[in-house]
């Protein structure tokens, strides 16, 4: 049996062991929707954009009726496109496209669809917005707006006609305002580009690595030649000597060799083109864009572009 | 006599050309784009000689291919896609264009801390539907 004093010291040192237990629910936090809102906004400004799209999704959630929501869609977009994620900036985005107030954050969410699509790299569906836009806005200062956008399109799709066709829509006060006259003159100057025609270097190929001479590919040429002229060597000493079995697995193991210098030659021409295309479309964007900071859009696109990868498209 | 001393020549000359190819690439030490995941960079389908070359050779010999997707892969990405016709042309032209003036234009890629020359299928093939 342990006695009072034993007792009464065995319960002070429980006491002093076991801290005390908090009362549950004694601090409660009450978030308003300037809060949630301003948390958001900070997270984006420091560029925690996936968090701040994140934030953003808390308040459309937990403040669903609040005037703000439309707003805060865009918002969310915009962290989700910032951070990559373009199917996620589609989602807010097409929300606010498919409501029915049509004001300027309507036309807004109509161009960030746009940038959407663009960063899922589907140009086809990007235009689909703008186009829209056109259809229901008489304004001329958003159509402008929108042609410009468009041109930009084609000129990153290397569709320099079509990037010139658009350019002449816009009206006089936008042509003077973006410049487009100085820009249609410089696409023009694409039209003079250093080019090599493919069925040339095709036929050049007849002799192995001449096509790729032609394309200036000289190791390649000389690679072509070196192969194939050991290969159909080989292959007319062995059926020179009756060797028939190895003449015939030389003959065509040549011939696909022969075959793939005439499409290396085709394709190293159409390589050519493209690489003289898109370093064109480039220098047109780094003059335009980036350097003039007129379209901020596509100056983030760039800078954040790791690899372009342009495929050619027709609208 | 003679015969088998030109075909021994003959032998000696195919096998410089095939051995003439650049050594392996040395780790890269510059920031270059890591390569994403891409569905249709999973294993081909292997055919025949390409599945052999694979699992014997390729082990013995290194992986000393300086292009993304090595050569074998990029033959069997090419057979799986377009059949044995087009796959053996398009597979020859990259085996002549391995580690030449490609490796100077087509853009560099860190694969495995190794800096490789990224040269898909879809690089080569793209003006097919112009």
């Amino acid at each position: 049996m342990l006695r009072l004093p034993a007792l009464c010291h065995l319960a002070v040192l429980l006491l002093w062991i076991c801290p005390p237990i908090p009362s549950v629910g004694a601090d409660v936090m009450v978030i308003d929707a300037d809060q949630q809102l301003a948390f958001a906004a900070r997270l984006a400004a420091q560029g925690k954009h996936h968090q701040a799209a994140a934030e953003y999704d808390r308040f459309l959630h937990f403040f669903p009726n609040d005037p703000r929501q439309r707003e805060v869609h865009l918002e969310a977009g915009r962290g989700m496109l910032h951070a990559g994620d373009g199917p996620g900036a589609e989602r807010y985005f097409s929300t606010v496209t498919q409501g029915a107030v049509r004001d300027d954050l309507w036309q807004s969410a109509h161009f960030l669809l746009t940038e959407s699509y663009l960063l899922q790299g589907n140009p086809h569906a990007a235009v689909k917005p703008l186009y829209a836009l056109l259809a229901t806005t008489a304004e001329a200062k958003v159509k402008d707006k929108v042609y410009q956008r468009l041109a930009w399109i084609h000129i990153d799709q290397l569709d320099w006609d079509g990037a010139r066709r658009i350019l002449e829509r816009i009206s006089p006060e936008g042509r003077r305002r973006f410049d487009t006259q100085a820009l249609a003159d410089r696409l023009a100057q694409a039209d003079r580009l250093p080019h090599k025609r493919p069925a040339l270097a095709g036929a050049l190929s007849v002799l192995p690595g001449a096509g790729q001479m032609y394309c200036g590919r000289y190791e390649d040429a000389l690679a072509a030649f070196m192969v194939n002229g050991a290969l159909a060597w080989a292959a007319y000493e062995a059926f020179d000597h009756d060797l028939n079995a190895l003449g015939g697995i030389l003959a065509i193991t040549g011939l696909g060799f022969y075959l793939g210098n005439i499409y290396s030659a085709v394709s190293s021409a159409h390589k050519f083109n493209r690489a003289q295309q898109e370093g064109f479309s480039k220098n047109v964007q780094r003059q335009w864009v980036i350097g003039r900071r007129s379209d901020p859009n596509t100056t983030r696109r760039l800078s954040a572009a790791a690899i372009t990868i342009a495929v050619r498209f027709q609208f | 006599m003679t015969r088998y001393k030109r075909f021994l020549a003959l032998l000696w000359l195919v096998m410089a050309i095939c051995i003439w190819l650049p050594d392996a690439p040395a780790a890269a030490q510059e920031h270059l784009p890591q390569l994403p995941h891409n569905p249709l960079d999973a294993d081909p389908k292997s055919v025949g000689p390409l599945k052999w070359f694979q699992k014997f050779i390729s082990p013995a010999d290194g992986d000393r291919c300086p292009m993304h997707p090595s050569c074998s892969r990029y033959a069997g990405q090419a057979v799986s896609r377009h059949g044995i016709f087009k796959g053996w042309i398009l597979a020859s032209d990259r085996l002549m264009r391995c580690g030449r003036d490609e490796t100077r234009r087509a853009a560099p890629i860190l694969v495995k801390g190794q800096r490789l020359t990224f040269d898909p299928l879809d690089a080569n093939t793209f003006w097919w539907n112009k």
